[in-house]
């Protein structure tokens, strides 16, 4: 048989899969069906606030919880659903009477139309995320009879007469083993007020005299910093802010624009932080007052990772699980205005509160530091007030200089070898911890942006710190001596004068003494190997340098003494043998156990045969 | 799935099963980097050395030379940094004798660094210990996997600095056939962006079949698109604008040119030689030599003391082509071109380049007035 040219046809729906989908998929927690039905309880209330206003209305939501029968009710004292509306609304997904009244309201009444939150259709459904049967007894405010919806979550329901006296809605859930957690009366207490803290109805768990939720944001209490600190200190685990930025409504620049983005909430300095093991740099967000999510990290302008947060704007859309927000342009226009009302208190901070601001700058010195180099006006801001390790404890970059006359010494290796901090301290300096890879970069730009200020790293250019003797003069026997012996030896002052001879490598010696056991080793395939020798042989064209020069102390006494009254030979060797090992020893640098092990044993034999003399 | 993916995966399985927020966002942190890679890559670094630094702090080694061996990566192709990339691709195989790197995952990964480390630096130079080493690291890889596809990216590549352009088409050819027959679609597409984006640039060198660039270019794009390759696509769309321009379409032209230059301006990532040549070539086809002079000039600056000596050679000579055409060719540009070029451990070829641009300044002075 042959099919007509054009057939229009319907789309088949397979509703108890639909509904797995929807219920199962959507959501990533379970806990969301709570959120939702207490979203709902609260749409319900309001919705009678607006339809039928009457002086005398209390709205409210009780949570109630039998762990015998696996059954937690919400209930609510709202508006009620007639036979249509449960046909039409709760029974048709992706049509919400939510949002078909805040349409309705939406001129005549826009802040009535703000306060709903529904707004797909979609979280009735999410019941079956917790539950396996779900029944609804609702009274309508209409005047109808009550009715009871009930549904195991197939693509079936019944509908039948019910008893109840009062107007408004319960949904009992019958609770899935899966979901069993939420049979603990704290979990389903800490759930309920972690959704819904800033909802304006009061809702009572378990039969609680007192509300469970705050009802109203902090910053709209009478007096916001100090509900805002109080909450943070609840709701962050006792932390007590540094400092704390409310926030405001605020004007976006959008082209030849601007627009008012309406925004609450605040913003906050944690006490401390540790780069990578505990950055924030994150804000709760809350829309229409309800909880959507928290640690939202790309809201916050990326060198604000010692910031937290929570904001309440109904311009952000979020997702259809409302688990998250949408990243379109209004997400960016709100990114916008809150890096401009952060700055701007920072800056004000940094201005008129010094003292707080220090304790800011220094409580997250790693993560300030990690996103100054990459950012130069947040730079600007903070390179006098950031404080670095050095040896001498943590110091600012201004303290630090006052110490060291203009130079900045540092150290790569963590804390370097105690051989670069004598020398650091000979000179009577004392040595930045640059180990943290930022570091290095922040201590370029500053001495790049303030002239006259010289940058010495110590490991590997630690010679800087010797002031060399061309002239060898008397010393030049004792040179000789290590010099028969295939070992580079200079003659250099250096302080403290007490320490008679060093050994310092140059850059990158390390590397090519590993590079060189790599290779020994033949564990890499041969072609391989080669390319690493070709950079090796490419990048230390000084080969005999690697081994390390030996500098000896022009200003030490031992040293002067040699030099100028010479003793007997043996016992002049036998003293310089013993110089050797312990300077290779002190350098920390460049040995192995084995090496380690020989030039004790250098200094063994060396002491020996000074012992026999 | 491979070696390295299933680690990795249940490393991170691992971290939320026990709750150890350390561990999961050491595992998760190259999910920020690779998202920031192409627009910041500057901050793809830091977040790199943080994770390092993390895994040195959690004692995880195979995640610090996990980490280590992106930054080689991220140095070497996004932020240009040719030198500084191969010395941390050196110490990375360095450490692999480690004993604790005996089954590290991720070692092939390592070992390919340190020849894309020469790949960036000196490719012609060390030409032949490269092809070699391709072989060793060809031995070493299983024969599934992406590695099979970075063998082949390899060769194609090293054969292209050679002008071996009938080589790296076979290359191309090969690593598309290769995609096309695997069913992880998204690694597949992914390299097969790069297959074409070589072959584009190889049949353009080969003196331009049209036709044959055009099917090349649109493909590539739409795979670029897919795969959200960036930089690939708006060379895609340059190679269409000069056939467009070619065929006398400005319009389409002007429109593909706009949108790709737009594009790279908001990459953060430095664009390699194959989008700076396209770019090129759109302005000398209107007889544009000052602003391909420009395009040259913006490449040096990227180029210039990181080390990519046969990058900057060949852009240093594209240069002075246009600066002779333009009668603006010095002597010190001259020298700087013939430092650069003595670095190079095979000059010759760069060397007779050289030559033949000193000789054509010599008869453009001869024949100027």
């Amino acid at each position: 048989m042959s099919m007509p040219s054009s057939q229009r046809q319907r789309f088949a729906l397979h509703l108890p899969g639909l509904l797995k989908v929807l219920a199962e998929h959507l959501y990533t927690s379970k806990k969301v069906g709570i959120r939702e039905l207490i979203q709902n309880a609260h749409d319900s209330c309001l919705r009678r606030q607006i339809e039928h206003p009457d002086p005398y209305y209390r709205p409210r939501i009780d949570v109630w919880l039998d762990e015998k029968r696996r059954v937690i009710t919400i209930a609510d004292n709202g508006n009620g659903l007639t036979e249509d509306e449960i046909r039409n609304y709760l029974s048709t997904i992706g049509r919400g009477y939510t949002r078909e009244l805040r349409e309705r309201l939406a001129f005549s009444s826009p802040e009535e139309a703000a306060s709903l939150i529904g707004q797909f259709g979609l979280g009735f459904l999410s019941a079956f995320l917790v539950a396996n049967e779900v029944t609804l007894i609702t009274r309508s405010i209409e005047g109808s009879e009550a009715l009871r919806w009930h549904s195991a979550g197939d693509e079936h329901y019944d509908l039948a007469p019910a008893e109840r006296e009062t107007i408004g809605t319960s949904v009992e859930l019958h609770i899935k083993p899966a979901a069993g957690f939420l049979l603990q009366a704290d979990t389903l207490a800490e759930t309920v007020r972690s959704y819904a803290d800033f909802l304006p109805v009061p809702i009572y768990v378990t039969g609680e005299r007192d509300p469970i939720n705050l009802m109203a944001p902090p910053w709209e209490e009478e007096q916001p910093l100090e509900a805002i600190r109080a909450y943070i200190q609840r709701a962050y685990g006792g932390a007590k802010p540094l400092c704390i930025f409310p926030l405001r409504d605020a004007k976006v620049p959008v082209g030849h624009d601007t627009l008012t983005i309406p925004l609450a909430g605040f913003l906050f300095v944690p006490p401390g932080s540790v780069a990578s093991v505990r950055e924030y740099g994150d804000v709760s967000i809350y829309i229409r007052r309800m909880f959507i999510c928290d640690r939202e990290r790309d809201l916050l302008p990326n060198w604000a990772r010692f910031v937290r947060g929570v904001i309440e704007c109904p311009l952000l859309q979020p997702t259809a699980s409302r688990e998250g927000i949408h990243q379109d342009e209004n997400f960016d226009l709100v990114r916008r205005a809150l890096e401009s009302q952060l700055a701007e208190g920072l800056q004000d901070l940094a201005r008129e509160d010094t003292a707080t601001w220090r304790k800011v700058v220094r409580g997250h010195s790693d993560v300030i530091v990690g996103w100054a180099v990459s950012d130069p006006g947040f730079f600007e801001k903070v390179e006098d007030i950031v404080t670095f390790r050095t040896t001498r404890g943590p110091l600012s970059l201004p303290e630090y200089l006052e110490q060291s006359g203009g130079t900045l010494y540092y150290v790569t290796r963590e804390l370097g070898s105690l051989q670069e901090q004598l020398l650091a301290e000979g000179r009577d300096v004392p040595a930045i911890d640059a180990s943290w890879f930022s570091v290095t970069p922040f201590l370029e730009r500053y001495a790049r942006r303030h002239e006259g200020i010289e940058l010495v790293r110590l490991d590997g250019e630690a010679q800087q710190l010797l002031r060399p003797v061309p002239d060898e003069g008397a010393f030049a026997p004792l040179l000789k001596h290590y010099r028969e012996r295939g070992i580079r030896a200079q003659l250099a002052t250096f302080r403290p004068s007490a320490a008679p001879a060093l050994i310092l490598y140059p850059q990158g010696a390390e590397l090519a003494r590993e590079a060189e056991a790599s290779l020994q080793s033949g564990d890499l395939p041969g072609p391989l190997a080669g390319l690493v020798q070709n950079y090796i042989e490419g990048r230390f064209a000084n080969r005999d340098e690697l081994a390390g020069t030996l500098y000896l102390n022009a200003s030490n006494a031992l040293i002067r003494r040699l030099a100028e009254r010479p003793i007997e030979p043996t016992t002049c060797g036998l003293l310089l043998d013993l110089l050797l090992p312990v300077a290779r020893l002190f350098a920390g640098r460049m040995l192995s156990a084995s090496e380690a092990s020989a030039a004790f044993g250098d200094l063994t034999r060396a002491m020996e045969g000074l012992s026999e003399r | 799935m491979s070696r390295d993916q299933e680690w990795m995966g249940r490393f991170e399985a691992d971290a939320i099963r026990r709750g150890d927020e350390r561990r999961l966002s050491l595992a998760r942190a190259i999910y920020r980097a690779d998202s920031m890679r192409e627009s910041r890559p500057g901050e793809a670094l830091r977040v790199i050395e943080q994770a390092r630094q993390l895994a040195q702090h959690l004692a995880e080694p195979w995640w610090e030379l996990f980490y280590s061996d992106r930054r080689a990566g991220l140095l070497m192709k996004y932020l240009g940094q040719a030198r500084e990339g191969l010395e941390q691709a050196v110490r990375n195989v360095i450490r692999l004798r480690e004993p604790t790197f005996a089954h590290f995952p991720w070692r092939f990964r390592v070992l390919d660094h340190l020849v894309v480390g020469y790949l960036h630096t000196d490719p012609v130079g060390y030409a032949d210990e490269i092809r070699a080493a391709l072989d060793a690291l060809e031995a070493e890889q299983p024969e599934a996997g992406p590695g099979r596809y970075l063998i082949l990216a390899r060769r194609r590549w090293l054969a292209g600095e050679c002008d071996q352009l009938d080589e790296a088409i076979a290359y191309a050819r090969l690593g598309i056939a290769l995609a096309a027959g695997d069913s992880d679609r998204l690694i597949s597409a992914s390299h097969a962006v790069f297959c074409y984006s070589n072959w584009c640039h190889s049949v353009w060198r080969k003196g331009n079949p049209s036709e044959c660039l055009l099917q090349l270019a649109q493909e590539g794009e739409r795979l670029a698109l897919e795969t959200e390759h960036r930089l690939e696509r708006s060379e895609f769309q340059l190679w269409q604008a000069l056939l467009a321009r070619q065929a006398g379409n400005e319009s389409l032209a002007q429109r593909l040119v706009s949108q790709a230059t737009a594009r790279v301006q908001r990459l953060g990532m430095l664009p390699d030689h194959l989008y700076f040549d396209a770019l090129c070539a759109l302005h000398l086809l209107r007889g544009e030599v000052e602003a391909a002079l420009a395009v040259r000039n913006g490449e040096l600056a990227s180029l210039r003391g990181q080390g990519r000596l046969a990058a900057e050679t060949r852009c240093r000579l594209e240069r002075g082509r246009l600066l002779i055409r333009l009668g603006r060719y010095t002597q010190a540009e001259a020298q700087a071109t013939r430092g650069i070029i003595e670095q190079m451990r095979r000059p010759e070829t760069a060397l007779a380049e050289w030559l033949a641009l000193q000789r054509a300044q010599v008869q453009s002075e001869g024949t100027t007035p």
